[in-house]
């Protein structure tokens, strides 16, 4: 049925030629120019020069800072991915055992969020978790602290607000594995014997796992590479990735450095999808394709 | 949804929910509260009510100028954005043809590719192009970015359309641009209008590429928020959030209109 | 009306996937052409390059006699009734029945007359307001048949359009669609899969095999005397019997089978050696066994209402009997009984090599 190639081998092309022009000219060049740029000498009087150099990558790959850089942004994206697992996967099972009427209202209700410019929803959590925020406020009130929480600045803070920005993508993944689960599993494992905790763990769960690690390659990335969230809850104290990428272009000016640094995340995250694909190929092609 | 054996929600299940819900609406609910503080700093609680910082918006002109440049962006963008998506989704679901998977993954690639690496890239090219501040350019870039929106909504609306209803109007008489104008496009004209609105919302928030690209007086919205947050904790910027959020939420019952909002969130087909 | 003449027709997919491989058809003016085969034979493929839909890789489609094969589908004035119906789900009946016309840019007064004649030669008057997804499935597909009447085709090309019904309405449109085809003296082409829609429907039988015409002819031909051991097969039931060519005389082909002899018409004098013949179960006869040709155990019989199957091991092999249900006595399983047939039912293949 789907013929008409044959005498219209040209057509497809001449449909896709606008976005094409549009790829190249506006993301294949420039991509292209950053990275020829991050092989460009800096010198802090003269700015950037036209000689090509490795020093800023073997910079950035013996440079113990920069070490660091990449681990607290690593251990930032992992936190939030284990947050979003342990709070998106129980609710996303709480949501699919609703009636419809209500689940449509909640899923609007916490996929909407994703619309809203992050800078807003940061703001908020920045109201939040000020020393006289609510949440300080609120811990203080009841007891539990004598003094405020550093909550701004910190991790703690980041991780947190992090975590709300990256919580649909983990609902939307794990809901639509459940979406295909077949209930007559279930019932099937329930009449051989097993009770409803181990049928969730024995059955249900090892069914929901690609879901639970496509969304968590999601979250992982998006918070890897999430730029006004730690920049505005972190601040200057807990740098990031993306943060020390936007201070050497629009600070210190020194352009191919951030250039070095932005190839190496785009590579780092590239190697992240891959390798989790990889894994999720293999370990579950043949069970579920 | 049907039974799929996961027994029914217990009282345990409705405390963590309800928790759920308050982490996901509360910095929601906090900014529209304060906007509304009578203070001069950003408080909570706050003892009066008033509209204050809704006025001091009119009075704080390069946020005024930044609202006008980014719905003017996200309008050109949706629309550049549907315009070169629309042709080739079409081409992606109607034809075979080599280089099909590797044209989709070209086009889908601004999702996978992270904002700051892209905001650094056209930084570079803007500035080696002469470009810096010019509309135009942060209009088509903001195009690039959002086309993997149009696409997706507008490719979930082709696939699964029969071709027998083209073919019958050719063969009724149609030609080739009378078929997709007459039959193909308004059969797929809500995933189309879908995508275009989605874009719109996409462009509109953007803030982590344009931060690089933004020159003071070629500043879209949320990211002028973004400088103001950072620097000052000044109520004005509760407002505007407030606005953007009702705003998007309006935006949001459209787009529930036009495709179904779990369709566009979800992408299920 | 029109002919419609294909010539070589050849659809090649990628390297050495052959569609179809080669088709030689002439349908005369006002004639109905079934084109009979199971998925895959290529009958779909071949009626799209006829609509224009595809793009042969060799051979020509004449309409009366113009080549017609590269032109584009909406120049060819061939209306295609699909098997999915592909009604515009976002226009009303009558805007439907329209669409054709004012391609065609025709008056509205000579369109509103055209809508309305066609909407009642499918007697469909009174939903003209209906969306398709308000109307049921055998109402869509008068819809579908007025949109393609309604244009007054050269050629009516329908694929597989009484798929989607239910049986009782697939009867009903059976007799309704060969009348307002007879009438209006539409030259025809219909691609199915159904044996019984070809028979009952078509002037001529083509049945299709691995992208060729297998075999092509009356409905009675193609069932009586076919060329093929595959529309033997193919066409309604048969049996297989397989033997030795004794010799040849002016009219008959001796075979041995096991100890007996069996006389079969002779349609291919050069046969020799080991041979399949066939037999239809409808014309073996069950008779004592004192007065059958050969005689036989029954293995099993099965119940259908109107007939009695038999599986009968005889000295021809198993052979199955069909036998009208009527009144008296019916052979038991176990029962020994003649079987007997007309010498003139016994047939080999003429043009397949029927060696074995």
């Amino acid at each position: 049925m789907s013929d008409a190639s044959a005498r219209t081998g040209s057509q497809p092309w001449l449909l896709s030629f606008p976005s094409i022009a549009l790829f190249l000219g506006l993301l294949v060049v420039p991509l292209a120019l950053t990275a020829i740029l991050s092989f460009n000498v800096f010198d802090s009087m003269a700015g950037t020069q036209d000689e090509f150099t490795a020093d800023n990558y073997i910079e950035i790959l013996t440079d113990r800072y920069y070490f660091e850089l990449f681990l607290r942004t690593a251990l930032m994206s992992g936190g939030v991915t284990l947050l979003c697992i342990l709070v998106g996967v129980p609710e996303t099972i709480i949501l699919s055992r609703m009636q419809p009427r209500y689940q449509g209202i909640f899923f609007v209700m916490i996929l909407g969020p994703l619309l809203i410019s992050v800078v807003v929803r940061t703001l908020g959590w920045s109201i939040l978790l000020g020393r006289e925020g609510l949440i300080n406020r609120a811990l203080v009130e009841l007891g539990l602290i004598q003094t405020p929480l550093q909550l701004m600045y910190s991790m703690t803070g980041v991780v947190i607000a992090l975590t709300h920005v990256m919580l649909p993508f983990m609902v939307i993944a794990v809901w639509s594995t459940l979406q295909k689960l077949d209930g007559q599993v279930a019932d099937a494992a329930r009449s051989l014997g097993a009770g409803s905790f181990t049928t969730f763990r024995r059955v249900i769960l090892p069914q929901l796992l690609p879901g639970i690690l496509s969304g968590s390659i999601i979250v992982f990335t998006l918070s890897a590479s999430a730029f006004a969230t730690p920049a505005l809850i972190g601040g200057r104290r807990v740098k990031v990735v993306t943060t020390s990428i936007y201070d050497e272009f629009l600070s210190t000016m020194n352009w191919p450095l951030g250039a070095a640094i932005a190839i190496l995340l785009l590579i780092g995250i590239a190697c992240v999808v891959m390798g989790s694909n990889r894994i999720i190929e293999r370990k579950f092609k043949q069970v579920f394709s | 949804m049907k039974d799929k054996g996961l027994g029914s929600n217990g009282i345990g299940s409705l405390i963590f929910h309800t928790l759920f819900m308050i982490f996901i609406i509360a910095p929601l609910a906090v900014i529209i509260l304060v906007s509304f503080s009578d203070k001069g700093y950003i408080s909570m609680p706050f003892d009066g009510v008033s509209l204050r910082w809704y006025r001091a918006i009119l009075d704080a002109p390069e946020l005024m100028n930044a609202l006008w440049i980014s719905i003017w962006i996200g309008l050109g963008a949706a629309t550049v954005a549907s315009l070169v998506a629309v042709p080739a989704a079409i081409a992606i679901a109607r034809y075979r043809f080599a280089g099909r998977d590797a044209l989709m993954a070209l086009l889908l690639s601004p999702l996978m590719i992270p904002h700051v690496v892209l905001g650094v890239a056209f930084l570079r090219f803007f500035s080696l192009m002469g470009w810096s501040g010019s509309f135009m350019a942060l209009l088509l870039v903001h195009a690039l970015i959002v086309v993997p929106f149009s696409l997706r909504l507008t490719l979930g609306a082709i696939i699964g359309l029969s071709r027998d209803a083209e073919l019958a109007a050719r063969s009724l008489g149609a030609s080739r641009w009378v078929a997709f104008r007459r039959i193909l496009l308004p059969l797929i004209l809500p995933g189309v209008a879908g995508g275009w609105v989605l874009s719109f919302i996409q462009s509109f928030d953007e803030v982590t590429m344009t931060v690089f690209i933004a020159t003071p007086g070629m500043t879209t919205l949320p990211v002028a928020l973004y400088h103001r947050v950072s620097m000052l904790t000044d109520p004005v910027t509760t407002s505007v959030s407030a606005i953007m959020i009702v705003g998007t939420m309006v935006m949001m019952f459209i787009l529930d209109r036009l495709v179904g909002i779990d369709r566009v969130l979800i992408g299920k087909k | 009306m029109s002919t419609l003449t294909l010539r070589g027709l050849a659809k090649t997919y990628a390297p050495n996937v052959r569609a179809v491989k080669s088709i030689d058809l002439e349908v005369q003016s006002g004639e109905f052409v079934s084109l009979l085969g199971s998925s895959g034979c290529g009958k779909t493929t071949t009626l799209q390059m006829v609509a224009g839909f595809v793009a042969p890789t060799a051979g020509q489609v004449l309409l009366d006699g113009r080549d017609v094969t590269y032109l584009e589908p909406d120049k060819r004035d061939m209306g295609v009734v699909f098997q999915s119906y592909a009604l515009f789900p976002h226009m009303t009946v009558t805007q439907n029945v329209r669409f054709g016309l004012e391609m065609r840019r025709l008056p509205e007064s000579e369109i509103k007359e055209r809508v309305a004649e066609a909407l009642s030669m499918v007697r469909l008057a009174g939903l003209d307001d209906r969306y398709p997804s308000e109307l049921s499935g055998g109402q869509r597909q008068r819809v579908a048949i007025a949109r393609v009447l309604a244009i007054r085709p050269r050629v009516l090309l329908l694929d597989e359009p009484m798929s989607n019904l239910d049986a009782k309405l697939r009867g009903e449109m059976h007799v309704e669609l060969r009348g307002l085809q007879r009438r209006l003296g539409i030259t025809t082409i219909l691609v199915t899969h159904d044996q019984v829609e070809a028979m009952t429907m078509s002037d001529r039988i083509a049945v299709m095999a691995n992208g060729t015409i297998a075999e092509l002819g009356t409905p009675q031909e193609v069932y009586d005397i076919p060329a093929t051991e595959f529309a033997f097969n193919f066409l309604g039931q048969s049996n297989t019997i397989t033997g030795k060519v004794l010799g040849h005389d002016d009219s008959f082909t001796q075979v041995r089978v096991g100890s007996s002899t069996i006389n079969i018409p002779q349609r291919n004098a050069g046969l020799a050696g080991d041979v399949r013949f066939f037999i239809r179960p409808e014309r073996l006869m069950l008779t004592s066994p004192e007065t059958g040709i050969i005689t036989g155990r029954v293995a099993t019989r099965l119940f259908l209402g109107n007939t009695w199957t038999y599986e009968i091991d005889s000295p021809l092999g198993r052979l199955r009997v069909i036998k009208v249900n009527t009144r008296g006595g019916q052979p038991q399983e176990g029962d020994q009984v003649g079987i007997k047939w007309n010498e003139a039912d016994m047939q080999s293949a003429s043009e397949e090599i029927a060696h074995v």
